[in-house]
């Protein structure tokens, strides 16, 4: 079967750098860090009290949704997000929609872990500490005594995907990805799958995730992942002096459809996905495989898959987290696979400016790829002074540069590595 | 090309429970597994710390499915996982997290509070409740290295590993396998009887499966295909029918059926919540062993999706 051509034809984000796609070069550009203080609630006392919030109030993106959707809003921080990014999309979802056919259009998002706001029920769960047996099921029975379908904590993952579904009438599928780091990562390898196959027309793929609250914050923070706040710079990736990342939040989304579907609807492709990488490590779930093998086959894959020359890819987007184990990992897996080459290709990761935005990591950097291919720029790694790495070309400073084809690479906690080959279409 | 079934297990609930969870609410039925630990494939001590019994299950049927394949072979297969709810166990996850709110209930300063709370908080709660858990265990015990992903998380889920799996075999001939593990217990209720509201007669269990999938008829318990539709039902021999939580559920969902010859393991085992349709693709695999030509099998997820897949003798 002759695969078919699947092509980017819009893209929105939601990011602590940008809110909308149109602000994300201007962002890029003047070097924006969005870390700093966390405003969302109080972080006193923690070994950490910064991190990259999206610091605009969201409510006027989604005004318009209903009652249901606008208390859970006000609950739940990811789900938030996702109705704030479908507001920023309105104006062009009204243009898109009559072309699209529902039998022909599907949904895949990839979505972090839920994260319970406990803290902001803390008078209630004293109170149920001390009267009842099971407390946290008689919270969340006390908060969801109106049992709908956009309940108010701890619903099934599935309504993310099915509010979307519902915004873009898409019938074909609908899908959740929970693989941590690479979730939004895979939605889009899993988009090009289903256009290439010639399953649909359309595949709106995306993600969203924040662990800008108490307890992700708190749970990472134990893990040894975030940076503590005693660094001048927090978050500094390939750096010979890099302590950890800074936690994120982002929601995304990017159109994908078939050549068909641009042709007969006379649309102009912003990029073409042509193909990815997608292994795993199979090592052990709290750290890369040091050997790189799982980067390395995944990078490869990508490249094999995309049938361009290893020579033709003039970016290499990282996933640089700003961790002792996965930058020096990512490197060794992108040297070896670009043997020769290795030391002429840009690479840089933007981690540094937006923070971590775990699930929706893949979706952020993605819609910043778009922009970047659109506008000739290659952001520098910002906080770079000693490289791990000095044969490779860590970029120090930005680039105005073209892209024609690049790689952007996430791998996720338990080793799962996902790279998306792109091709500009500018 | 058509994809066929070369393996499958799966392992159910043994231990059933009236829970009553909430002190003003309907009780309901629980299943937890479980697992023999002397079996080869056990996990190691430091990873049972922050595995959920139906991710230890998950791992242990994989490695047995797995256990005549060379490692090279192992390697290149790709991994297709459906996963229910994360928290097994609200007081063993949540517990440490609980007792820290107790333990700053008298403190008044807010700084002192979550000082208090962070050094109380489980150190490996991140790790506990990680999405892709039973994938990366399933991988690292397993030795599988393919192309991959974790679905979740109410039982569309399990269509949907099995469908990637599926197109795995069929687009780029490679084998696959799709596994399931249902986590059930209080929070499963609590996530689930929060969409459709508690009600009388509710069944959940814990439970795991894997099936292994590919292209070579030789030697395979049944072809597999997922691109069926509502028409295609009537032609099957019988039909398997999962997605109920409670009685009355059941009762509905078998009466739109009731012009066929309809199976259900919902009395037995409740609901499993992304290992439904796997479960009954193996006790579907047994009648077409009695000499049935072809099942249907069909999931009812929570929000009323419906999943359809067929099996036919091989």
């Amino acid at each position: 079967m002759t695969k078919k051509k699947a092509f980017v034809i819009d893209h929105e984000l939601l990011s602590p750098l940008s809110i909308g796609k149109e602000n994300i070069i201007p962002a890029l550009r003047e070097n924006k860090i969005s870390d700093g203080p966390i405003e969302g609630f109080s972080t006193d006392g923690l070994p950490f009290q910064n991190g990259a919030e999206i610091r605009t109030a969201l409510t006027e993106y989604y005004q318009n949704e209903s009652d249901a959707i606008k208390k859970l809003c006000g609950v739940d921080r990811k789900f938030e997000l996702m109705a704030a990014t479908m507001g920023l999309y309105q104006s062009r979802l009204q243009k898109l929609l009559p072309n699209l056919t529902p039998e022909r259009t599907g949904v895949i998002l990839g979505l972090g872990a839920e994260h319970m706001p406990l803290k902001d029920y803390e008078s209630e769960m004293i109170g149920f500490i001390e009267q009842k047996q099971n407390a946290v099921c008689e919270l969340i029975a006390h908060l969801n005594s109106n049992g709908t379908e956009y309940s108010h904590l701890a619903s099934p993952y599935d309504i993310y995907a099915n509010y979307l579904a519902k915004k873009f009438n898409a019938k074909a599928f609908q899908h959740t990805i929970l693989t941590a780091c690479v979730s939004s990562t895979q939605a889009i390898a899993q988009a090009y799958d289903a256009i290439s196959r010639n399953e649909a027309d359309v595949v709106i793929a995306g993600g969203v995730d924040s662990i800008i609250n108490l307890v992700a914050l708190i749970s990472f923070g134990k893990l040894g992942v975030i940076a503590e706040t005693t660094e001048d710079v927090m978050c500094k990736p390939f750096d010979t002096n890099r302590k950890g990342t800074t936690a994120g939040e982002a929601a995304g989304l990017a159109i994908i459809a078939s050549e068909k579907f641009v042709k007969e609807n006379n649309l102009t492709p912003i990029a073409q996905l042509l193909g990815y990488g997608n292994t795993l490590d199979a090592f052990k779930i709290t750290a890369p495989d040091p050997s790189a093998d799982g980067m390395k086959r995944a990078i490869k894959s990508a490249i094999n898959k995309s049938e361009v020359e290893t020579q033709q890819f003039d970016y290499y987007y990282a996933h640089g987290t700003g961790t002792r184990q996965n930058d020096a990992t990512e490197l060794k897996a992108f040297k070896e696979a670009f043997e020769n080459h290795a030391n002429k290709v840009p690479i840089s990761t933007t981690k540094d400016r937006h923070g971590h935005a775990i699930a929706a990591a893949g979706i952020q950097e993605f819609s910043l790829l778009l922009e970047m291919m659109k506008h000739d720029f290659i952001p520098s790694n910002l906080n770079i002074e000693n490289p791990i790495d000095k044969d490779l070309h860590l970029v120090k400073s930005n680039l105005n540069q073209r892209i024609n084809y690049a790689l952007t690479a996430n791998f996720a906690f338990g080793g799962i590595n996902t790279v998306l080959a792109v091709k500009n279409e500018k | 090309m058509p994809c066929f079934v070369k393996a499958i297990k799966v392992d159910y609930s043994t231990n059933f429970e009236e829970r009553n969870v909430l002190e003003n609410g309907m009780p309901y039925t629980s299943g937890s597994l479980e697992i023999d630990t002397s079996s080869e494939y056990y996990p190691g001590r430091s990873d049972l710390k922050i595995m959920r019994s139906d991710t230890i299950s998950a791992v242990k049927n994989t490695c047995e499915l797995l256990s005549h394949l060379p490692e090279e072979k192992r390697e290149k297969l790709n991994l297709y996982v459906a996963s229910g709810v994360f928290i097994e166990n609200v007081e063993s996850h949540m517990g440490h997290l609980l007792r820290a709110f107790e333990n700053i209930r008298d403190t008044k300063d807010e700084s002192e509070k979550l000082k208090k709370l962070y050094r109380a908080s489980p150190p490996l709660l991140a790790l506990q409740t990680l999405t892709n858990s039973t994938m990366s265990f399933v991988a690292q015990y397993s030795g599988v290295k393919g192309d991959n992903a974790t679905y979740g998380n109410t039982s569309k889920s399990g269509f949907t590993a099995i469908e990637s799996a599926c197109k795995k075999v069929i687009y780029d001939r490679e084998d696959s396998l799709a596994v399931a593990s249902n986590t059930a217990g209080d929070y499963s209720y609590m996530v689930h009887s929060s969409v459709i509201g508690a009600k009388d007669g509710w069944k959940e269990s814990a439970s795991s499966s894997a099936i292994l999938l590919d292209s070579n008829k030789e030697n395979s318990l049944c072809e597999i295909t997922t691109t069926v539709n509502f028409e295609n039902i009537k032609e099957c021999d019988a039909l398997f029918i999962s997605g109920s939580f409670n009685q009355e559920d059941e009762v509905e969902l078998k009466k739109e059926f009731s012009n066929q010859k309809t199976f259900s393991i919902f009395d037995l085992f409740g609901n499993l919540g992304p290992v439904n349709l796997f479960a009954s693709i193996e006790k579907g695999i047994e009648l077409l062993d009695q000499g049935k030509k072809s099942i249907a099998i069909l999931d009812r997820d929570i929000y009323g999706k419906l999943s359809i897949i067929k099996i036919q003798k091989s």
